[in-house]
C-alpha cells in the first residue's frame, strides 16, 4: 500500500504531537451526507493519525485520551499514556464520544427561534447575525449587569474574560456570597469555614492516600458509579485493609463493594454524625492534644452573646506585593492555666484549657468552644439518632468506636448525595468537627470532606489571563437559584451548556422567568433542553475539535492536560474561546484577549505556580498532551503542617455567623420535605432523590446512542414494597407528581431501593422521558441561614416529596 | 508455547460497562450487537440486587468468549470456521463461516452474535482498529481477545480500559507471568465449570 503524506496532514499530526502512522486508506468512505458537508479536503482523506485530548465533562475523571483519526474522522479512543500510569484510564462515557461527536443532535449553525419558546422552530442564521443579535439586545437593556453569564460544570472555558470586560454578572459555584449557583456548595458551607479552604468541602487528602486509611466512612457517596476514575483506589484501600463502611438509603454499587453497608433514612446523615460526636465526647475518644494545638476548641465564648472573645487588634503590616497596609485579624482568647486568665491564643507558650467556664477580670462569663460543644451535644444520644436514622443505636456505637479508635480514619460525603438536601451545611459542619476531634485533618489517609479528586493535588497551579483591574464583574444581588423568583437586573442570559435545565429547580418557574427576558442564548455543541428553551443558539465545539493546534488546558491529578488538535471544528461550530473573542470584538474589548488558545494557555502556565514551571503548550504537544507537574510523588495531603487559611490559622469549628440560627455549633434541624414530619408526607409519601449514574455526567450523554446501547434510559426505581402497593411492575409508565408539577417515565422495581424512597438519575433530557421534565417536581426552596455561609444557599434538589402512580 | 488468557477479579468489577463499550469500538461492532456484556446474575434488572431489602447481594460479571480449551462451538462447527489458533485463541474464519449458527446454540456462555442483516453503525463509518476485519452479513462473530491489539504487544482493549483494574491478561504457559502468579495465588474459578469447557478466562470471586 502506498502512502501519500500531504503537507497539511503532516503539519496537523505533528502539531498534535502525533505518532504518525501514515498508512493508506482501506477505502472506507462515509455515506453520511451531513458528515461529508464539513469534510476537510478530499485529497487528504486517506490517512490515519494519532492525536490527544482530554475529557472534561465533570465527573472528576478528566481522563487524557489517545485518539485515532482515519479518513478525517474520529475512529478510536484509548486511555492516553500518563507519566503516572495509574491514571491511564477512561470510562464508557469517554469512549462513547466516538459517536456523540457526530451526534444528530449537534447544532450545526447559529439558529434563532422563530416559533413559541420550546416549540423547536428555528431559522439558521450567520455568525455575524447571531453576534449582532446579542449586541442589539445589550444596547436595548443597557448591557452591564443586565447580562448574566452562566457556565455549566465541566466547561474548562467558562468565558474567563468577557464578563469582566463588559461588566456582566457571572455565576460560579465557588463564588463567594450571593452569586454562587447553589450547586455542590452545601457541604462546603459546613466545612470550609473551619478549614479556610476554597474547595467547597473537598476532602483534604488525595484518594491515592487511602491505602493508609484504617477506616473509611462514606455518607451519600456512590463513587464507584460517579467517580469511576477513582475506583481503583477504593479497591487498593480495601485490599490494604481499610474497613470501608457506606451509608446510603439505597444499595448502591459502592455499598455493595464496601465491607459494610448501613441502610439509613435519607436526609438524616447529620443526625448520625451528631450522635457520633456525642459518643466521642462521652467516651473521651477525642485527641485532646490535637484539639488544643490545632483547633478553636479552646477559644473562649462570651456566654451571654455567643461571640468569641477577641484581643486587641495588632499593628498593621504592609503587603510586600502591593505595598498597601494590611490589618491582621484580632487574636482570639484562650484560658491560660498558668496565668489563670484569658490570653491571646497566639501568645508564645500559652496553652489554652480545652474545657471549662470562667469569669474574666472584666467580669464576663466565658466558656470554651469545647465546653459549649459538650452542652449543645447533650440531646444527641445514639438512641435519639436511631429514631431518626433508623440505624440501631448499637450499630451507631459500634461504628463510632471503630472510627474514633482507628487512626487514620476518613469521613467522606457526597456532592451528588448528602449535598443536595437543605441540611447539608449542618452535615458538613458535624463532619469537620468529627475529623478534628479525632485528629484526622492534615493526616495521610485521614480527612473529612467530599469524596472527590479533582480539587486536590497540584490543581490550581495555573495562573489566570490578565485583565486590567478597572474591569470588574457586576455584583449579583439575588442568589442564582432565586433568579426566577425575585426581582433582579438580568435581561440577557449567555448560557454555556445545559444550565437552564440543570442549574435551577422547578422547571416551570424557570420557563416563566425566561419569558420575561430580552434574550436567552445557549452556547452548546448539542440541542440540549437549555438550547430548546433559548431564543438564540450558538454551536460550539466538543473537546475533540480545535481551531488551532490546541484548545483548553487544565491541571488535574498532579498533571497538566492539554486538548490537542484532534479534529477541525465540525459544521459551523466555534470553540468557546473563539466565541468569547467574537463577542468581545463586537463589544469593542477584544484587544484584552489572547490571539489564540496557545497564547492563552502559555500565559496561564507562565503566570502559574512553580509546580508548572517549564511546562508550555509546546512541551505538552511533544509529550502527548500530558505532563506531570513538579510535585512530590507521594499522595497530596492538605494541611500536613496544621496550618489553615482561617483568621487564627487553626481549624475554626465555631461559626459566629450562625449564632442567630443556633448553628454556631451544629444542631439538629429537619430537612425541608425529606423529613418524616413534613405534612406533605400524607399526599406525597415518597422521598425522591436524583443521584448520578455511571451512564451520564449530569445531563451529558443523555443523547448518546452508544450509552443507550448499554442502559435502559431514564427509569424511576421504586422498592418492591412501594411498587406492590401501587400495582406497578417493571416497565410500567408512571406519573410522578407533587404540587409543583409532574412527569412520566417508565419504572423499574428494585430491591436496591429503600421503601419510602424513589430514585431516578438526574440529567435525563425531557426528550427521553415519556412526558415532562424531571425538574418539574424538584424543590427550589432554600434556607436563609446558609446565605451567611461561605458559598451561600444550596439548591435542595433531593429535598423533594412525590407520589408515583401508574400513568 | 504461548497461551493467552485473562483473569477478571469480580471483587473489583463495578459494573461500569467500560469494557463493553471499549470492545464495541475496538472491534467495529455494529449497533444492537455486543461481543462483551456485563450481567448482574440473579437480579431482575441491572441495578437491582439479589435478596430482600436490606439483605442484598450485587455481583457484576463481565462475559465474553471464554476461549475454552474444549470449545463446544468448535466441536460442532460443520465447516471448520471456528478454530483455535497457535496462541490458544478461539477464532472464527469469516470467509468459511456459513452462518448455520449451530455454534451459537452450543456455546454455554451465549458469547456469540450473528449478523442477521446489513450492519448499522452510528456513526455510519467503520471505527476501531483498522486491521480488524469487517464482517459480512450472515456470519457469526465474537471476542477475539483483541487479536489485532495483542499482536502489537498491547493488552486487549477491555483490559487497557478497565478503570477499576479488574482484569489481568497474559501468557498462561509462562509460569512467571503476572497472570500465572495470580491464578496460583488467588485460585480463580471458571464460569460454568460443570460444562467441562475449561476456559482460558478465569474469575476471582
Amino acid at each position: 500500500m502506498s502512502s501519500t503524506l500531504s503537507r497539511r496532514n503532516f503539519i496537523k499530526s505533528g502539531a498534535a504531537g502525533a505518532a504518525f502512522l501514515g498508512l493508506a486508506s482501506t477505502g472506507m468512505l462515509s455515506a453520511c451526507s451531513w458528515i461529508e458537508q464539513q469534510a476537510v479536503g478530499e485529497e487528504e482523506q486517506s490517512e490515519e493519525y494519532t492525536a490527544y485530548t482530554y475529557h472534561s465533562v465533570n465527573c472528576g475523571g478528566r481522563c487524557s485520551l489517545k485518539c485515532t483519526v482515519r479518513d478525517g474522522k474520529l475512529v478510536n479512543i484509548e486511555p492516553n499514556d500518563w507519566p503516572d500510569s495509574r491514571y491511564s484510564l477512561c470510562c464508557l462515557k469517554g469512549l462513547s464520544e466516538i459517536e456523540r461527536v457526530y451526534s444528530a443532535d449537534r447544532i450545526q449553525t447559529p439558529m434563532k427561534r422563530v416559533g413559541e419558546r420550546g416549540a423547536g422552530q428555528w431559522e439558521a442564521i450567520s455568525w455575524d447575525e447571531a453576534i449582532q443579535m446579542i449586541v442589539d439586545a445589550a444596547d436595548k437593556t443597557g448591557g452591564k449587569d443586565s447580562i448574566l453569564c452562566i457556565g455549566s460544570s465541566g466547561l474548562d472555558y467558562k468565558f474567563p474574560s468577557l464578563p469582566r470586560l463588559i461588566g456582566a454578572q457571572q455565576s460560579h459555584f465557588l463564588a463567594k456570597g450571593i452569586v454562587g449557583t447553589g450547586i455542590d456548595n452545601g457541604i462546603g458551607n459546613g466545612i470550609d469555614q473551619a478549614t479556610g479552604d476554597g474547595t467547597s468541602g473537598a476532602m483534604q487528602t488525595e484518594v491515592t492516600s487511602w491505602v493508609d486509611s484504617k477506616v473509611i466512612l462514606m455518607f451519600g457517596n456512590n463513587m464507584l458509579e460517579t467517580g469511576i476514575g477513582d475506583s481503583q483506589f477504593f479497591f487498593d484501600a480495601k485490599e490494604a485493609g481499610a474497613q470501608i463502611i457506606v451509608f446510603d438509603p439505597n444499595y448502591s454499587v459502592t455499598a455493595a463493594k464496601a465491607n459494610r453497608w448501613i441502610p439509613i433514612e435519607a436526609a438524616t446523615d447529620h443526625a448520625f454524625l451528631l450522635a457520633m460526636i456525642s459518643l466521642i465526647l462521652e467516651n473521651k475518644w477525642y485527641n485532646e492534644e490535637y484539639l488544643v494545638k490545632n483547633t478553636s476548641m479552646p477559644f473562649l465564648i462570651d456566654t451571654k452573646t455567643g461571640k468569641l472573645l477577641r484581643g486587641a487588634l495588632p499593628a498593621q503590616t504592609t503587603d510586600p506585593a502591593t505595598g498597601k497596609p494590611v490589618q491582621p485579624p484580632a487574636p482570639f482568647k484562650v484560658w491560660d492555666a498558668t496565668a489563670n486568665a484569658p490570653v491571646d491564643h497566639n501568645t508564645a507558650g500559652a496553652i489554652g484549657l480545652l474545657e471549662g467556664s470562667f469569669k474574666t477580670p472584666d467580669g464576663v462569663a466565658v466558656t470554651t468552644v469545647f465546653s459549649q460543644l459538650l452542652k449543645t451535644q447533650e440531646p444527641y444520644s445514639p438512641e435519639w439518632a436511631a429514631e431518626i436514622t433508623h440505624v440501631p443505636a448499637e450499630t451507631i456505637k459500634e461504628i463510632t468506636e471503630l472510627y474514633a479508635t482507628s487512626h487514620p480514619a476518613l469521613l467522606g460525603l457526597g456532592w451528588g448525595g448528602t449535598d443536595k438536601y437543605a441540611i447539608s451545611d449542618v452535615t458538613g459542619h458535624a463532619a469537620i468537627i468529627l475529623g478534628s476531634l479525632t485528629g484526622n485533618i492534615g493526616v495521610s489517609g485521614g480527612g473529612a470532606g467530599v469524596v472527590n479528586h479533582h480539587f486536590l493535588a497540584a490543581n490550581g497551579g495555573l495562573g489566570a489571563w490578565p485583565i486590567p483591574a478597572e474591569f470588574v464583574k457586576a455584583e449579583t444581588k439575588v442568589h442564582n437559584g432565586y433568579l426566577p423568583l425575585q426581582d433582579n437586573p438580568t435581561k440577557i442570559i449567555l448560557c454555556q451548556g445545559n444550565g437552564l435545565q440543570q442549574m435551577f429547580a422547578w422547571q416551570q418557574k424557570t420557563n416563566e422567568w425566561l419569558d420575561t427576558l430580552e434574550l436567552v442564548v445557549t452556547i452548546d455543541p448539542f440541542m440540549t433542553p437549555s438550547a430548546e428553551l433559548s431564543d438564540l443558539i450558538l454551536p460550539t465545539t466538543t473537546n475533540f475539535e480545535t481551531e488551532g493546534k490546541c484548545g483548553t488546558m487544565l491541571s488535574n491529578r498532579n498533571h497538566i492536560l492539554l486538548q490537542g488538535h484532534v479534529l477541525d471544528p465540525l459544521f459551523e461550530s466555534k470553540s468557546d474561546f473563539q466565541i468569547e473573542k467574537e463577542l468581545a470584538a463586537a463589544f469593542g474589548v477584544d484587544k484584552y484577549l489572547a490571539a489564540d488558545m496557545a497564547e492563552y494557555n502559555n500565559k496561564l502556565l507562565s503566570a502559574g505556580k512553580p509546580t508548572v514551571a517549564g511546562i508550555t503548550v509546546e512541551t505538552l504537544l511533544e509529550n502527548q498532551c500530558v505532563q506531570r507537574a513538579k510535585v512530590p510523588t507521594t499522595p497530596a495531603v492538605g494541611h500536613l503542617d496544621q496550618k489553615y487559611g482561617t483568621p487564627s490559622g487553626k481549624l475554626e469549628l465555631y461559626y459566629e455567623n450562625q449564632i442567630e440560627y443556633d448553628q454556631a455549633l451544629p444542631t439538629y434541624v429537619e430537612a425541608l420535605e425529606a423529613n418524616a414530619n413534613n405534612p406533605l408526607a400524607a399526599n406525597y409519601p415518597l422521598k425522591f432523590s436524583q443521584p448520578h449514574s455511571r451512564f451520564l455526567v449530569h445531563s451529558q450523554f443523555s443523547n448518546s446512542q452508544w450509552i443507550h446501547q448499554v442502559c435502559d434510559g431514564p427509569r424511576m426505581s421504586i422498592s418492591s414494597a412501594d411498587a406492590q402497593a401501587r400495582g406497578l411492575s417493571t416497565g410500567d409508565v408512571v406519573l410522578v407528581r407533587n404540587d409543583r408539577g409532574n412527569f412520566k417515565v417508565p419504572c423499574t422495581v428494585s430491591e436496591s431501593i429503600r421503601p419510602g424512597h424513589v430514585i431516578m438519575s438526574e440529567g435525563w433530557w425531557p426528550a427521553q422521558l415519556v412526558d415532562g421534565s424531571l425538574q418539574n417536581v424538584t424543590n427550589n426552596q432554600m434556607v436563609e441561614r446558609q446565605a451567611k455561609l461561605k458559598y451561600s444557599m444550596v439548591i435542595a434538589y433531593y429535598d423533594t416529596r412525590v407520589e408515583v402512580e401508574k400513568a | 508455547m504461548t497461551k493467552y488468557g485473562m483473569v477478571i477479579n469480580l471483587n473489583r468489577c463495578i459494573g461500569c460497562k467500560t469494557c463493553v463499550v471499549a470492545c464495541k469500538m475496538q472491534n467495529n461492532v455494529p449497533m444492537d450487537m455486543l461481543w462483551n456484556r456485563v450481567i448482574n446474575a440473579g437480579a431482575r434488572s441491572y441495578d437491582d440486587a439479589v435478596g430482600s431489602y436490606p439483605n442484598l447481594i450485587k455481583q457484576y460479571t463481565p462475559v465474553a468468549c471464554q476461549h475454552c480449551e474444549n470449545p463446544p462451538c468448535q466441536a460442532v462447527c460443520p465447516v471448520g470456521a471456528t478454530h483455535t489458533d497457535e496462541f490458544g485463541r478461539v477464532l472464527i474464519d469469516y470467509d468459511v463461516c456459513i452462518g448455520c449458527r449451530i455454534c451459537m446454540a452450543a456455546c454455554p456462555y451465549n458469547a456469540r452474535v450473528f449478523n442477521w442483516s446489513e450492519p448499522v453503525r452510528v456513526p455510519d463509518f467503520d471505527y476501531g482498529q483498522k486491521e480488524v476485519a469487517v464482517r459480512p452479513v450472515g456470519v457469526v462473530e465474537k471476542c477475539t481477545l483483541c487479536a489485532e491489539r495483542t499482536s502489537e504487544g498491547k493488552d486487549p482493549m477491555c483490559v487497557s480500559a478497565c478503570p477499576s483494574r479488574a482484569r489481568t491478561y497474559g501468557d498462561l504457559d509462562d509460569p512467571e507471568s503476572a497472570i500465572s502468579l495470580l491464578i496460583r495465588d488467588a485460585k480463580p474459578e471458571h464460569l460454568l465449570p460443570e460444562k467441562g469447557t475449561s476456559p482460558k478466562i478465569y474469575y476471582i470471586t
